[in-house]
């Protein structure tokens, strides 16, 4: 393997879950330098009073990207690429579910980080709102800075990015687990792994739907968050998504810390299952304490009172996983190597972070910490300390996996004491400048905030610079480093069975658990198996068809910025968009993609008889609902709370309305048949299930632009909140069904001319899975925003 | 200036109220600290030296359970248990909050929330980019906040443009102030004296310039600034 490393066509065309995960992990450290660079820049602005090294404009900027930057594209995509190399190897999969999406994921976030580099270089600058864009601050009135288009487009990638993780992730976990591998088995990173990306789901389309209205009210001149109360919608939706998002963050590197302790405490870890009830529990509370980010904003006292309780009793699962950690070392012969270093200090931090998280749990003391110095301390210790410490603790404790040669230890540890000591030296004095604002780019000298801030410049320096030493010792160690064999740790995961670095297909022959064994058994099957994929493992669609959109939305934006150039961007985007679309399903049209590995190896409780298209799309569209929840609930509060008096019933053609309702009713119903019609294998009905039902969704589109165009003649405008959301959701179902539009035409293609090959039947019942949500979308959009 | 650990209690009434709670929190979180770092620090200080310490990891062999249920379940109790020692007492102090301007200056919580009482001040805050504007009942528009020592002060907070967050940090008040929307703020100012104001919401490039000043008078000094102040007003714009 080694004389492919530089071979580029390998890294720009793999699928290959190991490459994409080395790709997250360059990535990943690529934007931890700049968005490091970034913080050192506004920390000596800050160092002393009334300092001019940073104005404003650039400061906010500054510390907007540096956010931003760290919390999307740094420490959630370094968890996710050990977990792209490792989930699936300790699973005992050869690859991911579905390598080709597992790249495209890989892209997409890769193009979204790099259009919101992109911002810095427009005129005028880039967003400069923080990084929770709280609106209407965030809208053209009060930011026309042209490169804050750019950063909403760079997140939207993302969140492409992530919602194609998360189902593979979930797929690949359900239905790819080695035979006879118990799901409370695995290790506790594929279980951290498991509840982030349950977590990612849920949280990601509500900003989704956040950001959606965000283009539409900055690119299209609406008015929904400029709207009086408008900006409170953002704040919904953006908290919904983001105090899950803290936890999306921390529990990679938390699950992470957990193994770590064990292995090199050498004991299991002590309540497994109650651990694992913890996350749990953790993760689907993270959903229901948002609302402590709003305890300022007048809502109501009891809604709050709530919050409250639920952010106090959070502290509960982190608490019973933090003492149960610790706890579970005793007896143990403990080796206090590098990794374990770094867990143990993952843990320290982790407790002072939690600890005055529970502080801002109170609505009497927010009076204090709300916008103060002592929440950037807070989530600094939480986000950075106790996830950033436990990811690079498992980049040490994988390296000799990853490349088959060992480190410095010493400069490991050198590492490890250097950085926690610069870690606290810059956080902790903030806990003492709670009555300093977050965000400003300077103080007067007579508010005494000078010399806490010195001394948290002079952390940030030794903290930063302290990662240099990793970097050199890594990269060294790359090359020179002495030869380790399988098992240097004595680990006992199924990484630790295969060869550093392991095959390309990871296992020799087929992974198999009997009671509590992992094993690698030689089977007949397994070689042809994976002689099958040698040399279609690379596909260069999911480069292409995230790099099409990426020249688009630059161009778009440099268009909104009227820049130069923007028109061929925007046109080459386009094109390259549409040919890798056409090239991704001529690629499957002639099968020359596969990969699948055989199912009666595979341990798939307890989606046992689901097959995993079928499966992927079920999580999709649970996080889908999320999304068009969003738009409809901002409809909802745009006409209960911010004054939005014309009811749908005003607006629209309501016989015109139910009228697409009913076609959209009715393509579900005959999408639904043509599903029926390949599982009988009836050529027939099947192809005239789906050209009924394209037919009827097209005239579900037609009627309903009918009716737009209707409302928009009488001269109604986006200006009115309620017509912008309403329109919006409208829209977004409509893109919805185009985009199902295509691959019903392609499958239609494919019946006609190849019959019943390869996926057919089980892409068409995916596709009615989701003709049949549509079609309950535009249910729920006739009775919302066409009724109420 | 030193400003942390800082107790702000003589100031108002809503901090002495923070205060309190405050230093419960901390005595909490310092307390059990404690005894989470010690055997953090200890055990593997103890361990990574210990020879009859066990190996129980084997490779290839999915680790067991460990654990007795009872052990478990006193952790899940303790920590449980804490945690209602701690929900309880915020749970009363927010209420306190509520119930201490209502037993002592007779304000209710729905007059709060209308933002008309007798015997306390209302005071429009309007927020804009960047500035403030406090507006009296008699119809004085300011700068500066002049309030007085030892009478309920009501804030009906708003904004002109984005999001501002108003602050008067030493004497615990923080109201988002919101476009659209009016939210209300209290406190019980007890100290003459001069206070910053601050924004304490990401608001544009003028964020951090967003400062002002409270000042705390004397009841008799504020009514004279007050009535006086006043009267002119009126005159002008009956003229």
């Amino acid at each position: 393997m080694a004389h492919r490393v530089l071979q580029i066509k390998r890294w720009l065309f793999t699928t290959n879950h190991k490459d994409v995960g080395i790709l997250y992990l360059v990535t990943a450290l690529y934007f931890f330098v700049i968005a490091g660079t970034l913080a050192l820049l506004f920390r000596i602005q800050l160092s002393v009073p009334e300092n001019d090294f940073l104005p404003a404009g650039k400061f906010n900027q500054a510390v907007t990207n540096h956010g931003l930057l760290m919390v999307f594209w740094f420490i959630s995509p370094l968890g996710f690429a050990f977990a792209n190399y490792f989930v699936p190897i300790q699973l005992g999969a050869k690859d991911m579910a579905f390598p080709r999406l597992n790249a495209l994921s890989y892209w997409l976030l890769l193009f979204g980080g790099l259009l919101m580099l992109a911002g810095f270089f427009m005129p005028g600058g880039t967003a400069d709102f923080g990084w929770t864009a709280y609106a209407p601050l965030n809208t053209e009135t009060f930011t026309p800075n042209p490169g804050a288009n750019l950063v909403a487009f760079g997140l939207l990638m993302l969140i492409a990015s992530v919602t194609v993780g998360t189902v593979n992730f979930l797929v690949t976990i359900f239905q790819l687990r080695a035979k006879g591998y118990k799901m409370l088995g695995l290790p506790m990173f594929v279980w951290g792994i498991f509840f982030t990306v349950l977590m990612m789901l849920w949280a990601f389309p509500s900003l989704q739907a956040a950001l959606t209205l965000l283009a539409v009210d900055r690119i299209l001149g609406a008015n929904i968050f400029t709207a009086p109360k408008g900006g409170i919608i953002w704040d919904h939706l953006f908290w919904f998504f983001g105090h899950p998002e803290v936890y999306i963050v921390l529990f990679p590197g938390l699950a992470l810390a957990l193994d770590l302790i064990s292995v090199f405490s050498r004991r299991p870890l002590l309540g497994r299952k109650v651990i694992i009830g913890a996350l749990a529990a953790a993760a689907a509370l993270s959903f229901g304490v948002y609302a402590h980010h709003m305890f300022m904003t007048g809502v109501s006292l009891s809604y709050l009172k709530v919050h409250m309780f639920t952010t106090e009793l959070i502290s509960v699962p982190f608490g019973i996983i933090t003492i149960l950690a610790i706890l579970s070392m005793i007896g143990g012969a403990i080796r206090l190597s590098t990794p374990m270093l770094f867990a143990l200090g993952s843990i320290a931090v982790f407790i002072i972070g939690g600890f005055s998280g529970v502080f801002n749990s109170n609505p009497v003391l927010d009076i204090a910490n709300r916008g103060s110095y002592w929440v950037v301390a807070h989530f600094h210790y939480v986000m950075v300390g106790a996830a950033l410490f436990a990811l690079f603790g498992g980049l040490y404790y994988w390296f000799p996996k990853m490349t088959g040669r060992m480190y410095n230890e010493t400069l490991g540890k050198i590492h490890f004491i250097i950085s926690f000591i610069g870690f606290n030296i810059l956080y902790f004095p903030m806990f003492f400048l709670i009555d300093m604002p977050r965000r400003i780019y300077t103080y007067p000298e007579w508010t005494g905030w000078g010399p806490l801030n010195f001394i948290a410049t002079v952390g940030a320096f030794i903290f930063g610079l302290s990662h240099l030493i990793m970097f050199a010792n890594l990269l060294y160690s790359m090359k020179h480093g002495p030869r380790v064999d399988r098992n240097p740790w004595g680990a006992w995961s199924y990484e630790w069975m295969v060869e550093s670095p392991p095959p390309e297909y990871n296992f020799e022959g087929i992974p198999v658990v009997q009671g509590n064994r992992l094993m690698v058994v030689m089977a007949n099957g397994a070689k042809p198996h994976v002689e099958l994929h040698e040399g279609n493992h690379l596909s260069p669609w999911p480069l292409l068809i995230s790099l099409g959109p990426f020249l688009f939305l630059l161009g778009l934006g440099m268009w909104l910025g009227q820049v130069k150039f923007a028109l061929p961007l925007i046109v080459v985007g386009a094109i390259i968009s549409l040919y890798s679309v056409y090239g991704w399903f001529r690629d499957d049209f002639y099968e020359r993609f596969k990969f699948e590995e055989p199912p009666e190896y595979k341990e798939r409780w307890p989606f046992t008889s689901i097959h995993r298209v079928k499966l992927g799309m079920y999580f999709f569209l649970f996080g889908d609902a999320v999304f068009f929840a969003g738009l409809v609930g901002a409809y909802i509060f745009m006409r209960l709370e911010a004054g939005a008096t014309l009811s749908g019933l005003v607006t629209h053609n309501i016989l015109l309305g139910l009228l697409a309702t009913l076609l959209m009713l009715w393509s579900a119903v005959f999408m639904y048949i043509a599903a029926r019609g390949a599982k009988l294998g009836d050529k027939t009905l099947a192809l005239a299930g789906l050209s009924l039902s394209t037919v009827l969704s097209l005239a579900y589109v037609v009627v309903t632009g009918l009716d737009w165009a209707s409302v928009f003649a009488v001269g109604f405008t986006l200006a009115d909140p309620a017509i912008a959301t309403s329109a919006t959701t409208a829209l977004a179902h409509v893109l919805h069904l185009l985009a199902g539009l295509l691959v019903a035409l392609y499958l239609t293609l494919k019946i006609w001319v190849r019959g019943f090959t390869g996926h057919v039947p089980e892409t068409l019942d995916a596709l009615a899975v989701y003709w049949g949500f549509l079609a309950a979308i535009s249910v729920l959009v006739f009775g919302v925003t066409y009724v109420f | 200036m030193f400003h942390y650990p800082f107790d702000p209690s003589q100031f108002s009434e809503t901090a002495r109220v923070w205060w309190n709670l405050f230093g419960f929190y901390l005595t909490v979180a310092i307390l059990l600290g404690i005894a989470v770092y010690a055997a953090l620090v200890l055990i593997p200080f103890i361990y990574s030296r210990s020879r009859k310490a066990v190996d129980e990891i084997k490779p290839g062999v999915v680790p067991g359970e460990r654990g007795r249920n009872a052990y478990l379940a006193v952790i899940v109790v303790l920590i449980l248990a804490s945690f209602l020692a701690v929900f309880v007492e915020s749970y009363i102090s927010v209420n306190e909050l509520a119930s201490l301007i209502e037993e002592e200056y007779g304000v209710t919580i729905e007059q709060l929330q209308a933002g008309e009482a007798d015997g306390a001040l209302v005071v429009e805050v309007r927020g804009f980019q960047w500035g403030w504007t406090f507006k009296y009942p008699n119809g004085i528009e300011s700068d500066v906040l002049y309030l007085p020592a030892g009478r309920p002060v009501i804030f009906k907070v708003t904004s002109d443009d984005v999001f501002h967050a108003f602050s008067i940090p030493d004497l615990r008040v923080k109201v988002d102030a919101i476009p659209g929307q009016v939210n209300m703020g209290w406190t019980v100012p007890q100290t003459p004296g001069t206070y910053r104001i601050q924004c304490y919401e990401l608001c544009g490039v003028g964020h951090a310039e967003m400062i002002s000043k409270a000042v705390v008078l004397p009841p008799e000094l504020f009514d004279f600034w007050y009535e006086s102040l006043g009267e002119e007003l009126v005159v002008e714009e009956g003229g």
